[in-house]
């Protein structure tokens, strides 16, 4: 066990490193010149200058990364200019809004996914897996943008502004309210519900095939009982795995879902930092970013490895 | 100020303060006519509203107001866009500030225009009574002094604000005498500001400049407290405190801020509304949306162009529809001192101001602007709607071109930026110049990568950019873009153009005091710089929102861009 940690701790700090120097390495092969972006199109030639000399970008590229490890290692992210803000408290104060918005969608994705999921395995071909396959097909085909803006003009805007009934508010954020919550949430669910249907049917086919399916049928018990007591138990790891790897990814910023929604999370922030060419606050977004998928994994594995029995702790099945 | 949305360039560089040439004494009044046409669909009050007086109809109510991007800062000494200008013009006050919809000046913290000595050098303003600093809470910290006042214009200028110091702020404040010592750290404080007693400033200027008063009008001349502001723009961005006519009593970062009124302001009856709700990173068309669906009053970004077209011809909302000019001319940039010998012939680039399709232009960019005749947009008090010195004429054109001996014409670049507009109307310049045999390929660069471009001596021969007013004075359309002071390396020269009669001509204009004279002087200044042709003035223009029935009265103003003081709401 602690050798098995220690290995994917290891990997995961490596794993971060690389991204840590990736994102650094593109601030010098980004396009037009930070001390300018960071001063503003309006500066004068001499207050760039100013500006590059105060954040050290005369100095080598050698000495500007170490500058940058040393802050990192000390949790400092850096300062945004576009913002007059420093990157971590920012990153950190729009983590409830991505949260809420992360477990949202993950509750409707499962809430919506298994069942179908189930239904389909326990009724292959049947009405429910053909019209549920073409459905999630086009799900997971479409772009959550358009799932979005969809969802704004049929359920928030056209009552509004042609019947005047106020059902959801048009791209706004309150904390903890569903009413907020519910349309990105629900974009964010049913491209996930697609997805988990499929795992879901798939894991039960598999293991509705199985001898202990044929044991327990023969004895009798009921079909409902069979699949949701006895196989989905079983059926239940690689789903977990999925909703783990997805929770990491989501906390990381829902980059397009947050930006149709005008969302005040990670993901806009992102996009954000984009368009203003704000690159501390990108490079800021993407480092936590990666460390929610990074950390993530490492925690679906671990749990895996508690969880499922026949998967041993050094790593291999 | 810049606009939030890359379609304009806004570069300043330090005004040119050259030779004295002495004034004739007399206070700089406010009364000046504008020469701004009111659109019809606006309700511009007359620039001759007396600020003083309240207005007979009571206030209160909510407004909310949506930008796309996120604030910048609210640290006046920072903020230079759209989106955080507005909020940093209703939270501070500066000694002077503009009529309500006019690029007129009045008196703002100052109780009356500044008296100005004979030299034109020295403007000496009183402080008007009952003028506080309101905190958070809505209480007041205290009375605005003489100090904060002097104190708020050396912040401008030092150079150890962090974590940078103000990148542009110190370009507009340099004319002020000693701003120079304050700048390279061996003053604390201009010798040009000085406290008189604790209700008195004089401030002293190189060189004499009416535009000084536009520049003390803007943000950057914002007046904070010392013992809040300090030195660290980020805290006090986080909290800004100012004498305005709104505080701020709640801000999540890059989510919204709430204003509240200040129940004290010295302005009886303004603000209006009692609560403004200044929504952050909302897509500009989400504000479309959230305004149809009653869910927001005021677009602070233009109406998309994928919806223009729809909105503005919807019979149901085309009356919530608020057009105005931007103070703002677009340009076609031609290199007139570089390598390419062809463009430095002065036949060749009038044979190109001939050649190009304006109304053209305008069709492209969906109707939004007016020609351009020439530099000074409407607005301006130089403007001069005569001023057209070349009309689309492609015969004249080809004739000039034969005259400079390229008739066969020559091959050349254009730059401008990656936005999909500026592709098209690139596009269809380049269309017109084949008609005079001259092939242009387009080359586009990211904004930030362009303004390099722009400020790098003979990077382009020719752009295709905006230039939107730091503040409403014609000397900011000539100073930083066709002054021979603008014709250095890092310079913002429209053509690498210097003209020592020009710049003789903007000094003297600038100095003067006689506000027709010196309109008089900015016309032949503006004739002069036409007859060299260091770029070809395309159109002025327009910027279109929409606002909420709710609204009453026209949130644009030409120096503030959008003013919610003014504004009223219908319960």
């Amino acid at each position: 066990m602690i050798p098995f940690l220690a290995r994917r701790l290891a990997w995961t700090l490596l794993v971060l490193v690389a991204i840590g120097l990736i994102t650094f390495l593109l601030t010098f092969v980004a396009p037009g010149d930070p001390a300018r972006a960071i001063a503003g199109r309006n500066a004068s030639a001499e207050s760039v200058e100013r500006i590059r000399h105060a954040l050290g970008l005369d100095q080598s590229i050698l000495a500007q990364l170490a500058g940058y490890v040393g802050r990192i290692a000390h949790g400092d992210f850096g300062h945004s200019f576009k913002k007059d803000a420093d990157v971590l408290p920012y990153i950190v104060a729009r983590l409830p809004a991505t949260i809420q918005l992360a477990v949202g969608g993950l509750v409707v994705a499962l809430v919506l996914g298994i069942p179908i999921g189930m239904h389909s395995a326990r009724h292959p071909r049947g009405r429910v897996d053909r019209v549920g396959g073409l459905l999630t097909s086009a799900l997971v085909a479409a772009p959550s943008f358009w799932v979005g803006y969809m969802l704004l003009f049929a359920f928030a805007f056209l009552p509004a502004a042609r019947l005047g009934i106020e059902l959801f508010p048009i791209g706004q954020y309150r904390p903890l309210d569903l009413r907020y919550l519910a349309l990105p949430a629900l974009t964010l669910g049913l491209g996930g519900a697609a997805y988990y249907a499929r795992i879901t049917r798939t894991a039960m086919l598999d293991e509705l095939g199985l001898d202990y399916i044929r044991t327990a049928r023969s004895q009798g018990f009921a079909e409902r009982r069979i699949a949701w007591h006895h196989a989905l138990r079983n059926a239940i790891p690689p789903i977990l795995a999925q909703a783990g790897l997805d929770l990491g990814f989501f906390l990381g910023g829902v980059v397009v879902i947050e930006a149709v929604f005008s969302w005040p999370g990670i993901g806009k922030l992102a996009v954000d930092a984009v368009t203003a060419e704000d690159l501390p606050m990108l490079m800021g977004t993407v480092l936590f970013a990666s460390l929610c998928v990074v950390l993530a994994n490492l925690a679906v594995e671990v749990l895996i490895a508690f969880v499922d029995p026949r998967v041993r702790l050094d790593g291999s099945r | 100020m810049r606009r939030a949305l890359p379609a304009l360039l806004v570069t300043s560089i330090a005004l040119v303060a050259t030779a004295c040439s002495p004034a004739t004494t007399s206070s700089p009044s406010a009364g000046a006519a504008s020469a701004s046409s009111t659109p019809a669909t606006s309700t511009a009050a007359s620039p001759t509203v007396d600020v003083t007086t309240a207005p007979a109809a009571a206030g209160g109510g909510e407004l909310s107001m949506a930008v796309e991007g996120d604030l910048q800062s609210l640290d006046p000494a920072i903020c230079y866009d759209t989106n955080c200008g507005p909020l940093v013009h209703l939270l501070f006050d500066s000694l002077v500030a503009y009529d309500p919809n006019a690029a007129t000046l009045r008196p703002g913290l100052a109780a009356a225009m500044p008296d100005v000595s004979a030299d034109g050098l020295t403007y000496t303003f009183t402080l008007r009574d009952g003028a506080t600093f309101t905190k958070q809470d809505g209480s007041a910290l205290r009375a605005v002094t003489a100090e904060d006042v002097v104190w708020s214009l050396n912040r401008i200028l030092d150079p150890k604000l962090t974590p940078t110091p103000s990148p542009v702020g110190p370009a507009f404040f340099s004319p002020i005498e000693g701003a120079d010592k304050v700048l390279d750290g061996s003053a604390a404080t201009a010798s040009g500001l000085k406290v008189v007693d604790a209700k008195t400033v004089a401030i002293t200027i190189k060189a004499p400049n009416r535009a000084f008063l536009n520049v003390l009008a803007m943000n950057f001349g914002s007046i904070v407290p010392r013992e809040l502001a300090g030195k660290d723009t980020t805290a006090f961005s986080a909290a800004p405190v100012g004498s305005g006519p709104f505080y701020l009593a709640a801000y999540t970062r890059g989510e919204k801020a709430v204003l509240q009124r200040n129940q004290a302001y010295w302005r009886e009856g303004y603000p209006r509304v009692d609560t403004i709700e200044y929504r952050l990173g909302v897509d500009a068309n989400t504000q479309l949306q959230q305004v149809q669906a009653g869910q927001l009053d005021v677009m602070g970004n233009d109406i998309p162009a994928g919806g223009f077209t729809a909105t503005t011809s919807d019979p149901a909302l085309k009356d919530q529809v608020i057009r105005e000019p931007l103070v703002a001319t677009n340009f076609l940039i031609i290199d007139s001192s570089g390598p390419d010998k062809a463009l430095a012939d002065v036949r060749v680039r009038q044979a190109i101001g001939l050649a190009i399709d304006k109304d053209n232009l305008l069709r492209v960019n969906n109707g939004r602007g007016t020609k351009a005749g020439c530099i000074f947009p409407p607005q301006m008090t130089s403007y001069d709607a005569a001023c057209d010195p070349y009309p689309r004429d492609v015969a004249k054109a080809r004739t000039l071109m034969e005259q400079a001996g390229y008739g066969a014409g020559f091959k050349t670049s254009l730059y401008t930026d990656t936005q999909d507009l500026s592709k098209a109307l690139a596009e269809s310049i380049v269309q017109d110049l084949a008609g005079i045999n001259i092939t242009v390929d387009i080359v586009q660069q990211d904004f930030d990568v362009l303004i390099g471009t722009l400020t790098t001596p003979h990077a382009a021969p020719l752009t295709y950019i905006g230039w939107f007013q730091d503040f409403p004075d014609p000397s900011d359309f000539y100073d930083p873009i066709f002054s021979c002071a603008a014709d250095v390396p890092g310079g913002a020269s429209f053509g690498w153009y210097c003209n020592k009669a020009a710049d003789a001509l903007a000094t003297t204009a600038r100095g003067n005091q006689d506000e027709a004279a010196r309109n008089a002087q900015f016309g032949d200044l503006q004739d002069m710089v036409m007859a060299d042709l260091p770029s070809v003035p395309l159109f002025y223009p327009d910027v279109a929102i929409l606002v909420s029935p709710r609204v009453v009265g026209n949130p644009f103003h030409p120096a503030y861009y959008i003013d919610l003081a003014e504004i009223d709401v219908t319960q």
